[in-house]
């Protein structure tokens, strides 16, 4: 079974998206900061990673830089309310696998979990 | 001036050559004499004296030049008659010139040109420093000119302020005490100055004048001090004038700074916040809005989801991309455009924003009128912002017009106003007179499902581009909104607006207006 980290602020988001992917047979958990994120990356070793930019305390962009450096093989997708080009580029530069900008298509968002993982296959 | 001087110049030069023939002549003469005299034959030897007389030239070339410009500068300075008219003629120049800079290169250039003195400075009190500062320096190096800068209270001026006539070194320094005259001396030293003349304005010195000595190393003469005199009674009103146009001048660019400022650096940045707040916070309901109304579609089977409901549901997510669009656009216009200017082709861009809402006049009849001139002034602009700019002004006019309404775009040149004159007209519900006045305010709307953005970020854009908006409206009747985008002086010359060949483009797309909202810009 693939392994699914959703990690946003806004708990609703979390829940949606842990449904969704479970419904489509991924083992999901959910973090609501980046300090839970490390935490869960830790113990679950999830195979993609959805990541939030802009959260409270540790940000997207801190918790994509510490995942990679002790976890390179985790795909991680960035997930932005806006799509400033720097903040895009500098999320990229770390490592980003894809961004993806909110309000989401889950669609397209389903298709490009799979997509990560069968780049690793 | 020129003039002047290029006729002393050949005036020295005739002298010259009149000396150096008559001197020729006095050796060839002398040597026949002595010839004369010797029992040798003398054979005539024209080579001989021609030899001679280059020989005496070139040994008495170089005295008979310094004795002869000394005739002159003497004659001149002494005389005063030449000198004294040009002095008379360059005030003239002087009082009516506002621009302080030239005023005082004019005058150090004048006085250093009529006097052949090395080093000519001209001081002026500047009102905001508190001091005297240099307005133009003559014949010093640049390490010296800066430290030429004198307080209002100091000795130098005092001693001006009491004499109220021009000042010479040796005199100032002769009758004070002897740590004073240390003192001045260091002063006089620091502006090479013989003789320092000060100009007055009523009661206050407002410059001086100082200048080094005579290129004879002659004392200034009391009838020198006197012209000198009344030189700068004659130019004191032109400096104060020029002084406060100066002030003016620096006031106004000042006050056109803080304003720019003012409206770049606190507005600007606040909006700017504020769009990245409100993208985020808008965002994140929006996606799980969007997010659950997704789901309820993917799992239709399982939900029982009636026609109806699908089809509401399919708007619904519809609707919160069309909502995530309006805050990213805020976002973008926030924003100054990094991207470079391009020639702007309003026909495209306008023709191109009715294509975009043709879907939206598919229904109501409106009568679209475009007379765009051919002959526009090319001007620069960021394509993007005046398709924002005229879909704003557009979509307005659609939703307000009724059915069988006119709306109308027309762009010209305004010969009186330099500028493009856009104006974009609809004969639609208007705009209630309590509300014309908030119209371009961020936020004001009447419409239900509008963020109030659209008239504010298109005054942004034409306040950007150096022009400015109206809107005239009047309820039940129309609207009429007016932008004049200013032409750069260097278009100009390029060909403007012959002849007014309008093309008249009328089309019957019907307008899609939702019934249900509001019916105002
Ligand atoms: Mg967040």
């Amino acid at each position: 079974m693939l392994k699914l980290l959703v990690v946003d602020d806004e708990e609703e988001i979390c829940d949606f998206l842990r449904i969704f992917f479970e419904e489509r047979n991924f083992k999901v958990s959910t973090a609501l900061s980046g300090e839970e994120a490390l935490r869960k990356v830790e113990v679950e070793q999830p195979d993609v990673c959805l990541l939030d930019i802009k959260m409270p305390g540790l940000d997207g962009i801190q918790v994509l830089k510490e995942v990679k450096r002790r976890y390179p093989k985790i795909k991680v997708i960035m997930v932005t309310a806006i799509e400033t080009t720097e903040k895009i580029e500098e999320a990229v530069r770390i490592g980003a696998d894809n961004y993806i900008t909110k309000p989401l298509s889950l669609e397209y968002l389903e298709k490009d979990v799979h997509q990560k993982i069968s780049d690793v296959a | 001036m020129l003039y002047l001087r290029k006729r002393k110049i050949a005036l020295k030069k005739g002298l010259m050559l009149l000396a150096l023939f008559f001197l020729s002549v006095a050796i060839l003469q002398i040597k026949t004499i002595c010839f004369s005299f010797l029992p040798i034959k003398s054979s005539v030897n024209h080579a001989a004296d021609v030899g001679i007389v280059i020989l005496v030239c070139l040994i008495t070339y170089k005295p008979i030049e310094q004795f002869v410009n000394y005739l002159f500068r003497e004659f001149f300075f002494k005389k005063g008659i030449g000198f004294h008219t040009q002095l008379i003629h360059s005030t003239n120049h002087l009082v009516s010139c506002l621009d302080l800079k030239e005023f005082s290169n004019f005058l150090v250039n004048t006085l250093s040109d009529l006097l052949h003195v090395k080093y000519v400075a001209f001081l002026i009190y500047d009102q905001k420093q508190k001091e005297f500062v240099p307005g133009a320096l003559a014949g010093f190096n640049f390490r010296e000119t800066r430290k030429i800068r004198f307080e209002k209270d100091s000795p130098l001026i005092n001693k001006l302020r009491e004499s109220s006539f021009p000042v010479l070194r040796f005199d100032v320094l002769k009758r004070v005490s002897w740590p004073e005259a240390s003192r001045f001396n260091t002063d006089f030293e620091l502006l090479r100055a013989q003789v320092v003349i000060p100009v007055f304005y009523g009661e206050e010195v407002i410059g001086f004048i100082t200048l080094s000595s005579k290129p004879s190393h002659l004392p200034y003469l009391p009838h020198e001090l006197k012209l000198l005199h009344d030189f700068s009674g004659r130019i004191s009103f032109g400096l104060e004038n020029a002084i406060r146009f100066n002030e003016m001048k620096q006031r106004y660019e000042e006050l056109k700074d803080f304003q720019s400022r003012l409206v770049h650096s606190n507005k600007f940045s606040a909006i700017e916040q504020l769009a990245t707040g409100i993208a985020h916070e808008i965002h994140n309901p929006l996606t799980i809005i969007s997010g659950k109304a997704q789901m309820l579609l993917l799992n239709r089977d399982k939900n029982f989801l009636t026609a109806k409901a699908e089809e509401d549901l399919k708007m619904i997510v519809q609707q919160t991309t069309r909502a995530a669009e309006i805050t990213r656009k805020l976002l973008v216009f926030s924003k100054s455009s990094p991207e470079q200017k391009a020639p702007l082709s309003f026909r495209e861009i306008i023709d191109d924003t009715f294509e975009l809402i043709s879907y939206q006049t598919s229904i109501d009849h409106v009568r679209i009128i475009k007379e765009i001139s051919p002959n526009l002034p090319a001007i620069k602009g960021h394509v993007e912002e005046f398709r924002e700019v005229f879909l704003n002004l557009i979509l307005n006019a659609v939703q307000s017009v009724e059915r069988d309404g006119v709306i109308k775009v027309l762009v010209d040149y305004s010969e009186r106003d330099q500028s493009i004159e856009i104006k974009v007209e609809d004969s639609g519900c208007g705009i209630k007179k309590e509300h014309l006045s908030s119209v371009f305010d961020p936020f004001f709307t009447t419409k239900q499902n509008s963020l109030g953005l659209g008239l504010f970020v298109t005054q942004r854009v034409v306040q950007r581009n150096g022009g400015y908006i109206t809107i005239e409206s009047e309820a039940y009747k129309g609207t009429e909104v007016t932008i004049l985008l200013p032409v750069p002086e260097t278009n100009e010359k390029q060909p403007i607006f012959s002849t007014p060949v309008f093309d008249e483009k009328v089309s019957y797309q019907g307008a899609y207006i939702d019934q249900n909202q509001s019916k105002e810009e």
